[in-house]
């Protein structure tokens, strides 16, 4: 394991990159990896144009959200939308308006178990934040606050536009059902 | 056949050139040279012109250090010349030869030659082995070719060895990253043994080559050992001091006594600072559009499931009051019937009305009905002797009167809807 590697893992491992690991973190492969600011905090993530883009995804060996997870983060992304052309910052909302979005209460108990499941796992991969800022969330009820996760930051490219039109129309869908 | 030789060797060469660049110990100069080579690989076929590599190299043509670097690669053969669609405009495309030494030397610089070492284990192996299937596309080497093999990996064997011997006598951490040849050593030595076993098996032509075959397994022998002493060094002297690497951090020995002795809080702390290879799953558009189509089809609200139809016809109580308006139209049916069979009679035999069995039946349970309706002063006789008519279609009969009684009908109580009468008297 070669230098950087090893200072990339310790970043990833500790959430956020420290001002004198930039340097060496700049050695990473560039198409890969890069540097963002990510609130008051630099952290080290995948590159730009890996990040929801359609055709270089599929020859990476990068691991793919799983149906629920995908569908728990686009219920996220429609539950904080606000209108603005970037998902970040979004708008704060509560798990119970995260579950409305997928038919809560017609989806059941057991599927509800799994969604609250799926956003712990997009807490841990900080794709979405659970809890109000700085409190660790124990325990997930239909109260606990969601808001969008720094990593949805890092979003960047020609196709951010695309998931932005896709939430906007599942907005605009619920609004009409409404 | 010499000058086409040299070209070979040039081409092959070039990359090396651009590496060690043999006319200067500049790092710049190698960088340069290396760029050079990158941008002339992303010609995509059609070739680039000497400028367009030097802008997609980020270089100045003018450059007199670019001049040199592309100058030595052009007439070494790594770029080929192409004629340009202009007169004096030359192209340039990176020569096939040289591109697949520059992936050669990459691996070559990543493993040591491990790999090298056992595709030529595996193909001197697979060679041998051919000549003992009759197979004509793959003829079988002859004994001398086979000794001349076996000599050559024996001595290639010998030098990694000897290689390795060195550098775990008294190298440093680095000298032995350098010298390790490959992680495992147990799939080259079949590849030995395989050699071995097609020299001296029993109907082998190579019977003659024992003495090389053992010297090529203790060449084996040799480098498997001294692999082995390389790697045992090699953990030694990374566990020895602090800052050496990944191997200091995963000493089994020392994390299986701290997983048993330490508190679950000095742990999560240990556990905090292994480096750890996980990435967050990459989000996919094609995943979130399929979540949203999923989502389209969910109903959006709770409904309640709508009634069927009522059917008139299917209410019980409407079915019981249409009984009831059939069983009173009856009744009014059979009284007619009974007043104007005994209008001028006081007693009518009715015996021969009863044509068929479902008529007598139903005749029957009317002259009961009648008889019991005191609306109708009248009663129903049924005699005991049975009447035997052997042409009709009844064989059996029984004798059948009604007969007007005397006393005016009592006074009734209709029970309600019910069409059940009871004497008032009663």
């Amino acid at each position: 394991m070669s230098g950087p590697r090893l200072t990339a893992a310790r970043a990833r491992a500790r959430r956020g990159v420290e001002a004198d690991e930039i340097g060496e973190l700049a050695a990473l492969e560039p198409g890969l990896w890069r540097v963002v600011e990510a609130g008051e905090q630099r952290m080290l993530t995948v590159a730009a144009d890996l990040q929801l883009h359609n055709d270089d995804l599929t020859k990476l060996p990068a691991i793919r959200l799983s149906a629920t997870q995908a569908r728990t983060l686009l219920a996220v992304l429609v539950a904080t939308a606000t209108g603005a052309s970037h998902p970040y910052p979004g708008g704060l909302t509560t798990v119970g308006d995260v579950l409305a979005v997928l038919h809560w209460p017609l989806l059941g108990e057991s599927a509800a178990a799994h969604v609250k499941g799926s956003l712990n796992k997009l807490h841990l991969w900080r794709l979405a934040r659970l809890g109000c800022d700085g409190d660790e969330v124990t325990d997930i009820d239909s109260t606990t606050a969601v808001r969008v996760g720094p990593v949805v930051a890092s979003w960047s490219g020609p196709w951010i536009a695309e998931p932005t039109a896709l939430v906007a129309r599942v907005v605009e869908q619920r609004q009409r059902s409404k | 056949m010499a000058d086409k030789r040299l070209d070979t060797y040039l081409v092959l060469l070039a990359p090396v050139l651009v590496r060690i660049d043999g006319v200067t110990e500049d790092p710049a100069d190698v960088d340069l040279a290396e760029a050079i080579l990158v941008a002339a690989e992303s010609a995509d076929g059609i070739g680039l012109t000497r400028s367009e590599i030097a802008a997609r190299a980020g270089l100045n043509a003018a450059d007199p250090r670019f001049a040199a670097r592309f100058d030595m690669l052009a007439r070494a053969g790594a770029l080929q010349h192409l004629r340009g669609d202009k007169k004096h405009q030359s192209r340039y495309l990176p020569d096939p030869v040289a591109l697949l030494a520059a992936e050669i030397l990459a691996r070559l610089s990543g493993d040591h030659g491990a790999e090298e070492l056992h595709s030529l284990l595996v193909a001197a192996a697979d060679r041998l082995e051919a000549a003992f299937r009759d197979d004509l596309d793959a003829p079988a080497p002859t004994a001398e070719e086979v000794a001349a093999l076996v000599a050559k990996l024996s001595v290639l064997l010998h030098a990694y060895a000897q290689r390795m011997e060195a550098a775990s006598t008294a190298g440093t951490y680095e000298e032995l990253t350098r010298a390790r040849t490959g992680s495992s050593t147990s799939r080259q030595m079949a590849q030995i043994e395989r050699v071995c076993r097609a020299i001296n098996r029993n109907d082998s032509p190579y019977g003659h080559l024992f003495h090389d075959a053992n010297r090529l397994l203790a060449a084996g022998q040799r480098f498997v050992a001294a692999s082995e002493q390389l790697t045992e060094r090699l953990v030694e002297v990374a566990t020895s001091g602090e800052g050496r690497g990944v191997l200091g951090l995963a000493d089994f020995e020392q994390y299986l006594h701290a997983a048993i002795s330490r508190n679950l809080d000095q742990l999560a702390a240990v556990g905090a600072t292994i480096p750890l290879e996980t990435a967050p799953p990459v989000v996919h558009l094609a995943d979130l559009a399929q979540a949203a189509a999923e989502l389209d089809v969910a109903p959006q609200v709770r409904r309640v499931p709508v009634p069927p139809q009522a059917d008139p016809s299917l209410d019980p109580r409407d079915a019981l009051a249409e009984r009831r308006r059939r069983a009173e139209q009856r009744a009014e049916v059979r009284r007619s019937w009974a007043a104007r069979l005994l209008a001028e009679h006081d007693d009518v035999d009715v015996t021969s009305h009863a044509t068929t069995w479902p008529h007598a039946a139903r005749l029957l349970a009317d002259a009961m009905a009648l008889s019991r309706d005191p609306v109708v002063a009248m009663a129903a006789d049924i005699g005991d002797p049975p009447l035997v008519e052997p042409g009709a279609e009844v064989a059996v009969r029984h004798p059948l009167r009604l007969r007007r009684l005397p006393v005016e009908p009592r006074p009734v109580e209709w029970l309600g809807a019910t069409g059940i009468t009871r004497d008032a008297a009663r």
